[in-house]
């Protein structure tokens, strides 16, 4: 008797809301060091919400492991952008006049160390993932994931994007192939061909777009009477290319991501996604509309608040009411008699970036990747359930720096 | 399931469910509340009875788990201290309200260890920062700045030259002053000033910017910026000039390159302390800086010993900075921005002692360097209305 266990998915919007917003209140007035535990206290709720068969999944991780994770990659992370970016930007100017070269250069170190922090950053989240009191685990390999991640993107780069499925399939079966739910290990099964037919749309929307506007340019560029208006569509042509790409590879990742999930098992224990491309898509137009209006309207009113705090002060500012702070923040007539000084300014500029900034994440929280995990959790069985008696806890993994340079990268700044 | 079948005596207590923390099993399992504690019976997969008595004071919460819901009614999720991965989910509400009004210690935390490693920590790392910042980055920009050729420094201030406009400007970036006439008495005074000078001709270019702030700085690659507002507030073109010989002085000594480059290092690593992943924050404090360089005091020194020594061969008294700092300082004498802004230069009162100094030393012959009509274009070299405009004013000295 094979046991179908289904997810349910216990959250509402309200609770987390009042948790987000509280939480990035305390990481405003504390200069950004409160985000450690901000995270840990959103991941604690969200994981919380997920409880398949019934049962919550649980989130032990310290808001404390992840600040001292954070500090040790700081110091390296600091010799790294301060002195190299010093050296990258310098070497650039010699020998190009600009620096769009030390941008490049800085990319090319960055990217395996992108690679090697989001695993590291992985196996701290699923040594701090429990389920019915069991703790999961991603064996510590960090450093063969970036240079494997770095042999497939290289290969897709030079089979100009038809292997970027086979790096999809090959970097995720890698992973699974390493996690464990207590003393089981996980198992990728599938081919990778099976992902090429969702990601060839976004492969034609791209060069199609690129091999027509080439031939565009090319056909027209020289003829004497130059044929404006074909010219003038080029952009608009690269623009709906784009787009497509955009839509198709959206489509793309959520195909995969139910394939993959359809295909990973752990002993006789398997999974059934029955994610919905269309439920995704509609919660992401819908959700960042939503963020955008949301982040408008509440940035506007802490602008007006700080407004009238700052005319309350300086009264050489009563006449641009609410708009006190936003022209403060602009550099207007700093240091006249009964004006802000210019460091009053530069704070508050500092202040309205940082509050826009995190009302945006804010909202995203709520009104994107909290529906999203929704839907995910939501579409989400276990089959074999009987097998799960079998499963036996493991040994703790110290995982000891937390998510150290994720952190500092924000990556995987969803939660 | 269980080996006793569906027709086993149902047992007292309470219906819930209990992870061991051993097995990935859930069981079901009835609970009763008696002298103080948790009785718990189940059965296990291998029909083996198990008793689990949970004294009330070992319970505690599951941090961030202490309100779940269930539908509309609460979901109690407890573990037990001494086998701290076993969970106990209660949703029976009577006998949750019952535990959370009896069991004393629900909401105890288990102590934080090692908090001599975490303040080592701390301490370490903002040390070992502060150390980047303030001693490695100066040392390694002081270093490059002096082996960057003059085409890679001139990119370089055409860059940070972008980024001051930007950033000054409200949607499109700040205006450059180019009135025709105007723009011919700034070449007038700026070949005047650069041909006593030891620089090359080509060395310094000067730009006038349209904005409000009395203010004039040097960029990397020679580029000096004068404010609308530092002409305007100016009474004569000696005055401009004085200022201007100042800013020539950071140019021969390179330091905005050094500045620049620093800042290059500085923020970066700022903006990585505050988790600003948009870098926003290093924009806006860069180009602060840029701005309001605050070079050292040394530096500072320096810049004004070179204006001495140049202005005097341009047949301007050096004593031509004196009127201007003693006007902004009678106008805003306490005014908290300037003051706090000359807090890290020379005291303007030393600057002007030193510069009547100079002067008195001066000998030669006085000579205008524009005629009024050419220091009538400059003023307007924004456009006619901006010169009757208020005169506003601001903190920043030059
Ligand atoms: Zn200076």
């Amino acid at each position: 008797m094979a046991q179908l266990l289904n997810t349910e998915f216990e959250g509402r919007m309200g609770p987390v809301l009042r948790l987000s917003l509280w939480t990035a209140i305390l990481t405003v007035f504390t200069l950004g060091f409160y985000r450690f535990w901000m995270k840990t206290r959103l991941r604690r709720h969200f994981w919380a919400a997920v409880r398949p068969d019934g049962t919550p999944l649980e989130y032990v991780g310290k808001g404390i492991e992840k600040f001292t994770g954070f500090l040790i990659a700081l110091v390296v992370l600091a010799l790294l952008i301060g002195v190299l970016a010093l050296l990258l930007v310098y070497a650039s100017y010699v020998l190009f006049n600009e620096d769009f070269e030390a941008y490049l250069v800085a990319a090319v170190i960055a990217l395996p160390l992108v690679y090697f922090a989001s695993y590291r950053a992985k196996r701290y989240v699923y040594a701090r993932t429990r389920w019915r009191g069991i703790r999961f685990a991603l064996e510590p390999a960090a450093g063969r994931y970036a240079l494997v991640a770095m042999g497939h993107l290289l290969l897709a780069l030079v089979s100009l994007g038809l292997m970027w499925p086979r790096m999809t399939f090959k970097l995720e079966k890698f992973r699974t192939d390493r996690t464990f739910f207590g003393d089981q290990r996980l198992h990728q099964g599938g081919k990778w061909t099976e992902l090429l037919r969702p990601f060839l749309p976004v492969l034609i929307s791209v060069w199609g777009s690129a091999v027509a506007g080439g031939i565009i340019a090319w056909r027209f560029a020289e003829s004497a009477n130059a044929e404006s208006i074909v010219i003038a569509l080029l952009p608009l042509f690269i623009f709906i290319g784009m787009l497509g790409a955009a839509f198709f590879y959206t489509r793309y990742r959520v195909v995969a991501l139910r394939y993959l999930a359809n295909h990973k098992t752990a002993g006789g224990i398997g999974l059934i996604s029955n994610l919905s491309f269309p439920s995704i898509l509609g919660i992401n137009i819908g959700g960042y509309i939503l963020t955008n209006l949301a982040t408008a309207a509440a940035t506007f009113a802490v602008g007006a608040l700080a407004s009238l705090l700052l005319v309350a002060f300086y009264p050489g500012l009563s006449h641009l009411g609410i708009f006190a702070s936003g022209a403060v923040s602009d550099g207007t007539s700093i240091g006249e008699e009964g004006m802000p000084s210019a460091e009053i300014t530069v704070f508050f500029a500092l202040f309205l970036y940082m509050v826009t900034f995190l009302f945006f994440s804010v909202f995203r929280q709520c009104f994107v990747v909290f529906p999203t995990w929704r839907h995910y959790a939501s579409t989400l069985s276990l089959t074999g359930g009987e097998h799960l008696a079998q499963i036996r806890q493991r040994d703790r993994d110290e995982a000891g720096q937390a998510e150290g340079i994720a952190e500092a990268f924000d990556l995987g700044a969803a939660i | 399931m269980s080996a006793a079948g569906p027709w086993a005596p149902i047992p007292d207590g309470v219906r819930c469910e209990l992870v061991d923390g051993k097995t990935a099993a859930r069981h079901v399992v009835y609970a009763l509340l008696r002298d103080g504690a948790l009785d718990l019976s189940y059965t296990d997969e291998a029909g083996i009875e198990l008793r689990w008595n949970w004294p009330l004071s070992h319970l505690r919460h599951v941090e961030g788990q202490g309100d779940l819901t269930w539908g509309k009614a609460p979901l109690g999720v407890y573990s037990n201290v001494m086998t701290p991965t076993a969970r106990l989910y209660v949703r029976d509400g009577h006998l949750r309200a019952a535990l959370e009004a009896e069991a004393p210690n629900l909401k105890r935390k288990t102590p934080v260890t090692g908090r001599g490693r975490l303040i080592g920590l701390i301490v370490g790392a903002m040390a070992s920062v502060a150390f980047i910042v303030f001693a490695l980055i100066p040392l390694i920009a002081d270093q490059l700045a002096a082996g960057l050729p003059v085409e890679g420094e001139r990119a370089l201030g055409d860059k940070t030259y972008q980024q001051v406009r930007d950033s000054f400007g409200t949607v499109f970036p700040l205006n450059e002053c180019t009135g025709a006439e105007g723009v011919l008495a700034l070449e007038e005074m700026e070949a005047r000033l650069l041909e006593v000078s030891d620089l090359d001709r080509e060395a310094v270019q000067l730009t006038v910017l349209d904005h409000d702030m009395i203010n004039a700085f040097a960029l990397p690659g020679g580029r000096i910026v004068v404010m609308r507002g530092l002409i305007e507030a100016a009474e004569a073109p000696e005055e401009v000039a004085a200022v201007i010989a100042h800013e020539m002085g950071h140019v021969a000594h390179r330091d905005p390159t050094r500045h620049a480059l620093r800042s290059v290092g500085t923020f970066g690593v700022l903006s990585l302390v505050f988790g600003d992943f948009a870098g926003g924050t290093v924009v806006l404090l860069g180009v602060n800086q840029l701005v309001n360089a605050q070079y050292s005091q040394g530096a500072e020194s320096a810049a004004d010993a070179y204006a001495h020594a140049l202005l005097p061969k341009a047949g301007v008294s050096p004593g031509a900075l004196a009127p201007l700092f003693e006007r902004l300082k009678a106008k805003y004498g306490d005014s908290e921005g300037l003051a706090a802004h000359l807090a890290s230069h020379p005291a303007l009162g030393d600057r002007v002692t030193r510069a009547e100094a100079a002067a008195a030393e001066f000998e030669g012959e006085e000579q205008p360097l524009l005629s009024p009509l050419a220091w009538r274009d400059l003023q307007a070299i924004c456009g006619d209305d901006k010169g009757d405009r208020k005169r506003k004013s601001n903190s920043v000295a030059p």
